[in-house]
Order: structure tokens, then sequence, then C-alpha cells
């Protein structure tokens, strides 16, 4: 009886331990997404289905937690998954300077322009980014358009690092990049005409001038004009008007940064660096390619191709 | 070539302010509008269930044709006569003055008139420099486009306002002081608009009364609505002046024939999802023809004259749904109802309006049987208060072995309903005598059992596209049964349905982009005619061209099209002889103050003069050279 009571005496303190021992203590994964639910839950929940160390993960939406639990999380051996640029500029701007951060989803450009603290090794800070590596679009061009040698590009200063990238790539792989710098919206239209009459497909890069949103239409109206295809970067442009494109889902970036995480450890801190996904998805536009007389190879060999998975 | 980086000009852009937001994942899972749309889309013509051919905009630039009409010189079988310096008549297979056998389209909007048939070309309020492309249907399609388009549709598509942002000046001057302007300005971001306003003038024939000025404006304009909404209005409007009747015409003595035409349109399109799309249309077009016109004769009171006005109207809505039926398969159904009012009481003889209604309902499905099997059917079922009611099917399957190479076997029924001209004329005016009393001319009576004409189609097409070598090709033979045809019998001052003919032809273009500035395009198409009309070969035999374009050096472009068709005796009558003329350009494009700028010389008739459409002396047409300067800025 005695003995029995204090099993449950132990049990009785392990849970009051356990109750008031904050969430925040070390060795804890924290996914925080930037929103509840679509891409962010669904990168989540990849990310926890592929995690492979025993560690505990949880997840966080930023509208749960306020400054000072950020800092908190951030002031002990966590690692802090912030999933999308909202979670991790407010985990930038919050650091504690203890956790380390692998940022999933931000786009290349924007991962280099959070500031970090200073005292933050740059090694407990790294990102599975959401735009493509360079040689895989440019494989795509080839494996779609074998007899294309002209690059149409039109980008704002933002992309001068992926643009290099690209000059370098192109030049090692005989393509000629036609490339156009515009500053300002209405450079755009001028920037296109000069470009497409001198190119055989153009390549779309997400750029706060050059393409979004709201330009999407203008540029591939245009770009139909001209009869130029499009090779672009995500799902959604397949469907606007592209007629190739490489992406990585949610899923898979999520997956990759389970990989990444599952070899963190909290002593050191330290991180693998800065990848992209390693799975991609390749997407046509069939309807497009016709219309346009673009004969496009089968799906499934080019994916075999190129490595890409049917997502 | 890799361009260099100027790190000055990086410099330069980053140190603009960038107001734009910073790039998120948004920008990678955002869903943008679908752009490209079923309806956007130029139909592969490897797919469609007739022979067609695309105009586009390489083509009309290298051509170095002005008038609207001279550009179906470029479309295999097609036939284009110039009777003076502003009115063409542009046929395929049934030629004559005012050629009324195929449907005319401009974004979806029927030009068709409802009082005479055909297309008065000058009166388009339309610039060739708005021209996107135009999509040509050699053969029959009623099933698709309804009643009037009994051999052939022309379906010109204008340039999207995103397509041409920016502002843009064009200037032609020439032979026969010929003078166009135009100054066009585009834009806008939710709300795209493109605006243009012309101004044409030319002496026309130097020794016929044909010279013709006047303005033109149109306006397009498109407006995101959001959540794959979008509308689009257009409006446009032409007038001016043509010069009319002749100093030897008795009953038409020289004078002006004033215009007025004019459209509005909209265009609601919602994209619903899963390939499916909603389209809805109105639109009204409006055309007035005055003339008062001198009559000089011994015998008739002096400085008499008489009005020869001509109005017509049309009120058009439709709505079509475009259904994507899993991977396979498409569908598109639909109906319009249309409202058409002729007025005239030099024609008709009465001063009310003539008003005919019509209705219709169609489909048309696209359904892959296998990777190697295409099916398209369709049908179109109208009813006309002149036609009566009537379906109009049409089947096609192709057989596609692979990506480059589509066969195809197509069955039609393809109808053309009376317009008010031929069923209900009463062409009919009173002179006053000089003795007193006066004297009746009548030219033409009514006939209200005049029936629709049809045209049996059935042909093989093939299309052959080669991408890697920049090659495509297109071929059909056809024999067209056409029954009913409407024209005046001989004796007699009314239309009816004077004949039944049977066209056994071929017609085929190969397009060779040789190079990315460089380009062949040829043309052939042979006729065959057995018809119990009174001038059985009413179109020519043969019909060919050849249209090349090369570019020599950076920003130069020669280009030079040569066109032919045999003599022959057209339907109403007329001789055209062998037609043979050559046309060469030279553009030039450079920059001016850092403005794309382009200055081209055409030289027309190069190979000297050629009678255009019978051969009067009038009509013979010699060397004329134009200057063209276009700048964007």
């Amino acid at each position: 009886m005695r003995r029995r009571f204090t099993m449950l005496r132990v049990l009785l303190i392990l849970l009051t331990w356990l109750a008031f021992t904050p969430v925040w203590a070390d060795g804890v994964v924290h996914l925080l997404a930037s929103e509840a639910g679509g891409a962010y839950r669904e990168a989540a929940d990849a990310f926890r289905a592929a995690f492979a160390a025993r560690r505990p993960v949880k997840f966080w939406t930023l509208a749960e937690l306020d400054n000072r639990q950020i800092r908190a999380l951030t002031s002990e051996n966590n690692l802090i998954v912030p999933i999308g640029l909202k979670a991790a500029r407010a985990v930038a701007e919050q650091h504690g300077g203890q956790a380390a951060v692998l940022t999933l989803m931000i786009p290349h450009v924007s991962a280099e322009r959070l500031v970090w603290p200073a005292n933050l090794p740059r090694r407990k800070v790294s990102h599975v980014h959401i735009d493509q590596p360079v040689s895989r679009t440019l494989s795509l061009v080839e494996a779609v358009f074998p007899r294309a040698s002209r690059i149409g590009l039109v980008v704002s200063a933002e992309n001068a690092e992926a643009v290099k990238g690209f000059q370098q790539e192109a030049a090692r792989r005989h393509l000629s990049l036609n490339l156009e710098w515009v500053a300002r919206p209405e450079q755009v239209a001028p920037a296109l005409r000069g470009v497409l009459p001198e190119a055989d497909v153009l390549l779309l890069l997400p750029d706060s001038v050059a393409f979004h949103a709201g330009n999407a239409q203008n540029v591939l109206l245009t770009t139909y004009r001209y009869r130029v295809p499009v090779v672009g970067f995500s799902r959604g442009l397949a469907k606007a008007g592209a007629v190739a494109v490489v992406y990585s889902s949610p899923a898979q970036i999520g997956r990759q940064g389970a990989r990444m995480a599952s070899r963190w450890k909290p002593e050191s801190g330290d991180l693998p660096a800065a990848q992209h996904a390693d799975n991609f998805s390749i997407a046509f536009n069939s309807h497009v390619a016709r219309s346009l007389g673009v004969i496009l190879p089968d799906l499934g060999e080019a994916r075999r191709k190129l490595g890409a998975v049917d997502e | 070539m890799v361009r260099a980086i100027n790190p000055l000009l990086i410099a330069l852009l980053l140190a603009e302010p960038c107001v734009a937001k910073e790039l998120s994942e948004a920008d990678f899972l955002g869903e943008l509008p679908v752009v490209l749309t079923a309806s956007r889309l130029a139909q592969p013509t490897q797919d469609a269930p007739n022979a067609i051919s695309v105009i586009d905009r390489a083509m009309i630039e290298a051509s170095g044709f002005m008038n609207l009409a001279d550009l179906f010189r470029l479309v295999p079988g097609f036939y284009v006569g110039q009777m003076n310096g502003f009115n063409f008549s542009v046929a395929n297979a049934i030629s004559s003055e005012y050629a009324r056998h195929m449907q005319v389209l401009v974004d979806g909007r029927s030009i068709y008139l409802p009082s005479l048939g055909g297309v008065r070309w000058d009166n388009l309020p339309l610039a060739i420099a708005d021209i996107d492309r135009i999509e040509v249907v050699r053969g029959p399609d009623t099933a698709s486009y309804g009643a009037n388009a009994l051999t052939g549709v022309i379906n010109i598509i204008t340039l999207h306002p995103a397509e041409v942002e920016g502002r843009m000046f064009s200037a032609s001057v020439g032979a026969n002081k010929r003078q166009d302007y135009l100054f066009r300005w585009a834009g806008g971001e939710r709300h795209k608009h493109r605006v243009s306003v012309a101004w044409h003038q030319d002496r026309g024939f130097a020794a016929l009364n044909d010279s013709s000025h006047g303005p033109a404006l149109n306006y397009y304009g498109d407006y995101d609505l959001g959540s794959g909404q979008a509308l689009s209005a257009q409006i446009g409007y032409l007038g001016g002046v043509r010069d009319a009747g002749a100093s030897f015409s008795v009953l038409s003595r020289e004078h002006d024939e004033r215009i007025n035409s004019q459209f509005q349109q909209l265009d609601y399109r919602k994209t619903l999802g899963d390939g499916r799309e909603l389209l809805l249309k109105v639109y009204h077009n409006y055309l007035l023809g005055q003339e008062t016109v001198p009559v000089s004769h011994s015998a008739v009171v002096p400085g008499t004259t008489y009005a020869r006005d001509l109005e017509s109207a049309r009120w058009h809505g439709e709505a079509q749904l475009n259904l994507a039926l899993g991977e396979t398969a498409r569908l598109s159904l639909g109906g319009y109802g249309r409202r058409d009012m002729v007025h005239s009481e030099h024609y008709f003889n009465r001063d009310d309006d003539l008003v005919t209604w019509s209705r219709g309902l169609f489909t048309h499905a696209e359904w892959r049987l296998h990777p190697h099997w295409l099916l398209n059917a369709g049908a179109m079922w109208e009813s006309h208060d002149l036609g009566g009611d009537a379906l109009s099917p049409r089947i096609a399957l192709s057989w596609q072995p692979d990506p480059r190479h589509s066969l195809r076997i197509a069955v039609s029924r393809a109808r053309r309903n009376p317009v008010q001209a031929e069923a209900n004329a009463d062409w009919t005016f009173e002179l006053p005598l000089s003795g007193g009393g006066t004297t009746t001319i009548t030219r033409l009576t009514t006939n209200s059992a005049v029936q629709p004409e049809s045209n049996l189609s059935r042909e093989i097409g093939y299309v052959g596209t080669w991408p890697e070598y920049g090659l495509g090709f297109d071929f059909r033979l056809y024999r067209d049964r056409l029954s009913n045809l409407i024209d005046v019998q001989s004796g007699t001052r009314y239309m009816s349905n004077v004949a039944d003919s049977t066209h056994h032809g071929m017609d085929g273009q190969l397009r060779w982009r040789i190079a990315p500035h460089s380009f062949v395009v040829l043309n052939y198409a042979q006729l065959h005619i057995d018809s119990s009309h009174a001038s059985p070969q009413y179109f020519p035999k043969q019909v060919s061209g050849v249209l090349l374009s090369h570019r020599f050096s950076p920003g130069v472009d020669v280009s030079a099209g040569h066109y032919r068709s045999d003599a022959f005796r057209s339907y109403d009558n007329n001789t055209p002889p062998n037609y043979r003329r050559t046309d060469v350009r030279i553009a030039k494009e450079f920059k001016l103050e850092g403005n794309q700028a382009r200055l081209a010389y055409v030289l027309q008739h190069a190979d000297g003069a050629d009678y255009e459409y019978d051969s009067q002396p009038e009509k013979r047409v010699s060397r004329q050279g134009y200057i063209q300067f276009q700048m964007e800025f």
C-alpha cells in the first residue's frame, strides 16, 4: 500500500514537472508556420512524417505566439523551423541568440535578406528554398525544347544573383541568354518586346517588378502573341499558360527539411548548408503547347530523364 | 552569346526605390488567373475539324499590305478583287462584287451585312496595326459559326491591350496621295485599355472618282473582375466620305457617300475551374451610308437628285460554355439570339424597318478516342425569319499516328440564309421628266420565295508539322455540293435560286520558318466547278501566292510577295483577266532617341501594271510606292 502511494507520488511529481516545464525546453523542434492551413500545413505534415530523430516536434502558427514567446523559444538550444517568410522574419527579428533556425519555403533572395543576431553562428541558420536550382530549370528547357538555343529572361535587380547563375550555366550548355533588366513596372512591356523576337523560350522567374500575379496576364499574353513558349516555376503558372514548369511542392520541401533537421544536434546546433529541395516535379500545359505547335516529350519520360517525381 | 551584366546598371537598378513587395513563397504557391484559356488560344490546326490558315503579325507586316482586304491574298484559295479605290471583293469558291458566301467575324462579332450580304471592307473600324492574327477556315463551317459560313470563315482577332502596352505612332504616305496615320496607346493594370485613333485618305484609282477620307476610333478595355472573371468592352467608330458616281453615269453623277460605321461589344469571361469556362457576348453593329445622287439626262428635270441611303444594324447576344471532360474530351455548347434591321427607302421602297430575327443552339465535341484518333463532332440548329429552321451538322475524324501528322476526313452541311436584298428588294425609283410626268426605273423586285443556299461538303485533309525544322504543311482535297445558289435569273428582275454546283478542289499551304526572322509561305489552290449557273467558272481555276521574308542584318528585313490568279468570269459577270502581282518591302528598325522605330518602303505591283478585278483600262494599276514609319514610345 505504501509502495503504491510512493509510486503515485512520483507520478504526480513527474506530471507536475511536465506540466510546468516550458514548451521551449532544450532539444525541441518547433515548426512555426506563417499561416495555419494550405501549403504551410502540407509542409509541416510532411516534415513530421519524415522526421527521423527522437525529439519532440511541436507545431505552432505565427498567430499563436507573441514576440516574447518567440524570443523564449529561440533562447534555448531548440531547432526552430519557420515555414514561410512571415514566420522566418518574426524569428529573425525576435531571435534570442541560441536556437538553430531552418527555414522552409523561402525564396533564396528573401532568405539572403533576413538579418540574424550578430552572436548567432551562421552554421546554425539554414534553409530549404522554394526556388529551383538553375541547372534544373535549364535541363527542363533542354528536355522540352531540344532545338532552343536562345533563352529570354526579363528580371529586375533582385534576381541579379540568379541571373549570374543562369549566365554561367547557359554558357556551359552553349545556350545564349537574351537578357533585359527592368527597374519599374512600365519597363516590362518594352523589355519583353525587345527580348521575345530574339528568344526561342522565355524563362520566367518570380520577380516583384518583372513578373508577379499582378502582371501575369500581360506577360503571358505578350509571350503568346510572339508565339514564344514559357518555362516557369510553379504549378499555377502551368495552369495559367506556361508550357512547362519545374517546382517543388510544400510536401517535398517539408520532407527535405525533415532530413536536414534529423541531423541536427542541440549540443552543437549546427545545420547542413542551405539547399534546394532534392525532390521536384514538372508539369506541362499541353493545350498551350499544341496551340504553339510545340511537340512535348512524354511527361513520364521527361520526369525520368530529369529525375523528377510525380506529385 | 551571354550579355555581360553592366555593374553600373546593377548599381542603378539597386538604387531604384523598390515599391514592390518582397518575394515570398506566395509568389510560387499563389494561384494565377488562367490567362491562356481555350477561348484565347488559337486552335491547333492539326486538331481542327477543318483546314485553317493563319495570317499572323509577321506575315501582315512582311506583306506590306495597307488595305485589310488585301491580306486575304495570303490565304490559299482566296481571291481578292479591287473594284475601285476602296471597294474590295474577298471570296473563296464564288466570286462576285458582293461576295457573300463567307462568314466574317472580328473578335467573335459577325460583320456580315444583313442588307446586301458580305462585308464592306473599307467601312470597318479596324486598323491593320491592331490585328493580332486572322484565322481563316477554308471550307464551310456553319456547324461552328452559323449560317452564312457557306464556303469559309474569316475570324479576325485583335490585339489585347496587354500585348501592346505603351504608345505607338505610325504614318504611311505614298502613291495616289495616300496618307494613313495611327496613334495608339495601351496600358493599365486591372483596367487594361487600348485606344487607337486613325486617319485615312487617298485619291483612289487615277481614272475613277473614288477618293476617300475619314477618321476611325477604337477602344478596347479589359477589366479584371477577380475570381477568374473578366469583362471586356470594345467600341469602334469610322466615319468619312467616299467619292461615288461618275461623270459618264447619267443616273449616278459624281457625288459623296457619307459613312457612319460603329459597333459596341461586351464580352464576359469566367473561368470556372477544371477546364470549364463561361463566355457571354453582346454586341451591336451599325452602318449607315448616305448618298444624294445627282441625275443628269436631257429627259429628266435638271438638278434632279434622289436619296440612296442604306442603314443596317445588328443586335446579338450569345452564351457559350466550354467544358473539359477529363483529359480526353472537350465540349462546347451554347446559344445565340440576333436581331437584324435594314432600312432603305431606295432599295426596298418602304419607309419602315425590315427586321429579321434569328436564333441558334450549338454544340461541339472534341473527343480523343485513342492517342492516334481524334473525333470532332458538332452541330448548329438555327431558326431564321427568312431562311426557316435548319440543322447544320459536321463530323470529322483525324488519324494522328504521331504528333507530326494528322490525316482528316470530314463531312459537313452548311447553309446561307437570304439577305434582305435577295428576299425583299424592291429597287424602284421615280424621276421627274422635263416634259412633265415621271419615269420609273426598276432594278430589282421582291421574291419572298427565295430559299437558303446549302452546301454538302466532303473533304480529306492532311496537316504535317516539323517544328524542329520550322516547317508546316497542310493540304485538303474536297468536293462541295452547293444547292439553291441565289442570283438574278437571266430575263427576270428578282433574285431566285438559280443554280446548283459541284466544286472539286484542292488547296494547300507550306510554311517554313528558315530562321527566327526569315520565313516562306507558299499557297496554291485549284478549283473545278461544274455548275448550272450562267457563268459556270465563277472563280479562278488556280490561285497561288508566295511570301518570302528575310532578315539580312540586325533590324533589316526584306520581303517579297507574288500573287497569281487565272482569268475567269465572275458570278456577277465581271471578267477579271490573269492576275500577276509582285510586292516588295524593305524595312529597317532602329532606335530614335531611345525609342524603337521602323522605317519601311513598300513597292506594290513592282513587276508592272495589273488589272484589278476586271479588264477596264481605268482599273489597271501600275507601280505604287509607299513609305511607312512607326515608332513606339
